[in-house]
């Protein structure tokens, strides 16, 4: 132990951060009482709200809160760039649990001296948003600068369920897209994204779902697009228990994750005009 | 290597067209040469070695520790060291991301079982010493191999402890130790692979070299467990410095393409693995 930290007051080595199962309450408005498979749920989302961004982005749906923050284009020093660096770095507060919790926060987190690193499944979420937009900005347009995307997760639902990233991963993405949008910065697309699950037992295909509890024959799909270059797919993540992943399956999955993403797309676009109406 | 401009557009133009030429001379669904070493860590249960020609190596070794099979979370933890980043970098923690919830999918758990109370609990350790392309698929190859060559102590105590508060008891000889592998008595043991496939064009390519990547438009990582498509599937920018200046959007053709050709090929790929550890020279000798 020669080599502990004697200068500063350190906590006990077994030390874990608090956490409670206390739930941000969401507004009753966005709640909902069950929906069918085939709904996407509803939303409530706001663009502006932190001043000091240069664009910013919040969404609330059901018991997902996520808000997004854009720095940028930011100047960096040092040698030339013909392009912009992009970078993204996904949050969630300290008393939230995260996703497949007992697998990536386990003990190389537990003694950190308060302040914590970015965990797996935060890393995870963070390079699935810097691959979905890294072809939609036109990143040749700002040459020797920076583009930041900070995205703070600020409810889950505190499950702990592993195919529950994928849902919040999809949310994540349609408010980032609101976020780059409102920053001004130039893209070439609005990126959205569908999540579907697929229950091989039942044959069940749930789009949106709202419950995530782990299951045996859960097979969940979030594809991400780029609707006006010909439904390009800018994300795909296909992750779950189910072993009989045919082509057939896949394809329908893309589908449905299309449509959901172009029902998120329409209502975006409503909401962006009215924003310009007003 | 980083390309300039015209050699970025020579290597696009021959890796796009209908007849693919690469700049090795391999077919799309060829890998690179590899040399392979198992067992030569005398105090790991099981390790390997993966190097390339380029001068790519890992090395894995495999601990292992009796646990209560109640108390832990996961019977399997995976740790990727990877020299000049952090562990808490996106690229390192990205790649244990992906090797620990492919590990923890697609896993024959049961036969890490010990009695009704005791399991083994694996610890797998990952070095990437030096590596020039995106090292997953190495890295996922060289835990196929370690897995395969590891060895556990023969349990020689009663396997039903559920009554007693006996702790298992191993044989002393380690010449008894069985292949994890032979612990699953009912199937064949084949641990999951992770292979990484570049998208050019309309051309996939597999195992992408450090100079095709910097002319790639995207990327597909794909799972194989079993003799089938496994999860995790997701796409993924291969650059470690972003400089990816052809990189867009994927067509819904290039994934179901990308499956076609893993599902075409991958059971080569894990044959051949198997073989590369049969033909090994038993002398000890790693150099």
């Amino acid at each position: 132990m020669s080599t502990a930290d004697r200068r500063r007051l350190l906590g006990p080595i077994d030390a874990s951060p608090l956490y409670s199962d206390i739930t941000p309450k969401v507004h009753s408005s966005v709640g909902e009482a069950g929906k069918s498979d085939k709904e996407v749920r509803k939303v409530f989302i706001k663009t502006g709200l932190v001043s000091n961004a240069s664009g910013s982005s919040y969404i609330e749906a059901s018991n997902i809160i996520v808000e997004v923050s854009v720095f940028g284009p930011r100047p960096i020093r040092g040698s030339f760039t013909d392009r912009a660096s992009f970078s993204v770095e996904c949050k969630f507060l300290p008393y939230l649990k995260q996703p497949q919790e007992d697998l990536f926060r386990g003990d190389t987190h537990a003694n950190n001296n308060g302040r914590q690193g970015l965990t797996e499944v935060e890393h995870k979420i963070s390079q699935y948003v810097e691959t979905a937009f890294l072809p939609c900005i036109i990143l040749e347009k700002y040459p020797k600068s920076t583009i930041d995307v900070f995205i703070t997760v600020i409810s889950t639902g505190n499950t702990t369920a592993p195919s529950s990233i994928l849902n919040l991963t999809n949310w994540i993405v349609n408010c980032s897209s609101l976020a780059l949008i409102d920053s001004g910065i130039e893209i070439k697309d609005i990126v959205t994204s569908g999540h579907i699950k697929y229950l091989q037992s039942e044959q069940r295909l749930i789009v949106d779902p709202l419950e995530n509890e782990e299951r045996e024959d859960a097979l969940d799909c979030l594809v991400s697009f780029e609707s006006l270059k010909n439904d390009e797919i800018v994300g795909l993540w296909i992750d779950g228990n189910q072993k009989l992943l045919t082509e057939e399956l896949l394809s329908k999955f893309i589908k449905e994750c299309s449509s959901m993403s172009e029902k998120i797309r329409a209502n975006f676009n409503n909401y962006l005009l009215k924003l310009c109406e007003n | 290597m980083i390309l300039s401009p015209a050699e970025r557009s020579y290597l696009y133009d021959s890796l796009a067209k209908d007849e693919l030429i690469r700049p090795d001379a391999r077919a799309d669904y060829q890998f690179r040469p590899i040399e392979v070493k198992t067992s030569f860590l005398p105090s790991s249960n099981g390790s390997a070695r993966v190097r390339l020609t380029d001068g790519s190596e890992i090395i894995t070794s495999i601990k292992s520790k009796v646990v209560l099979a109640a108390e832990e979370k996961s019977l399997i933890e995976c740790d990727i060291d990877i020299p000049g980043f952090r562990d808490d970098s996106n690229f390192v923690a990205n790649l244990k991301y992906n090797m620990t919830s492919l590990l923890n999918k697609s896993f024959p758990f049961e036969s890490l079982k010990l009695t009704s109370k005791y399991a083994f609990k694996l610890f797998i350790d990952c070095v990437v010493i030096s590596y020039s392309s995106f090292p997953l698929t190495f890295i996922s190859i060289a835990c196929y191999l370690a897995l395969k060559s590891t060895k556990l102590p023969k349990l020689i105590s009663d396997v039903n402890d559920e009554e007693t508060a006996e702790q298992p008891l191993f044989s002393d000889d380690w010449e008894n130790a069985q292949y994890l592998g032979d612990l699953n008595d009912s199937k064949s043991f084949n641990p999951p692979l992770i292979i990484v496939i570049g998208v050019v064009g309309k051309n996939l390519l597999f195992d992408p070299s450090a100079e095709e990547e910097q002319v790639l438009e995207n990327g597909i990582i794909i799972s194989w467990y079993n003799n089938d498509i496994s999860t995790p599937i997701h796409n993924l920018n291969f650059s470690v410095h972003s400089n990816m200046p052809n990189y867009k959007g994927l067509s819904q053709q290039m994934i179901m393409k990308s499956i076609l050709m893993a599902r075409k090929h991958c059971a080569n790929i894990v044959k051949a693995l198997d073989q590369a550890i049969e033909e090994q020279t038993d002398d000890g000798v790693i150099f």
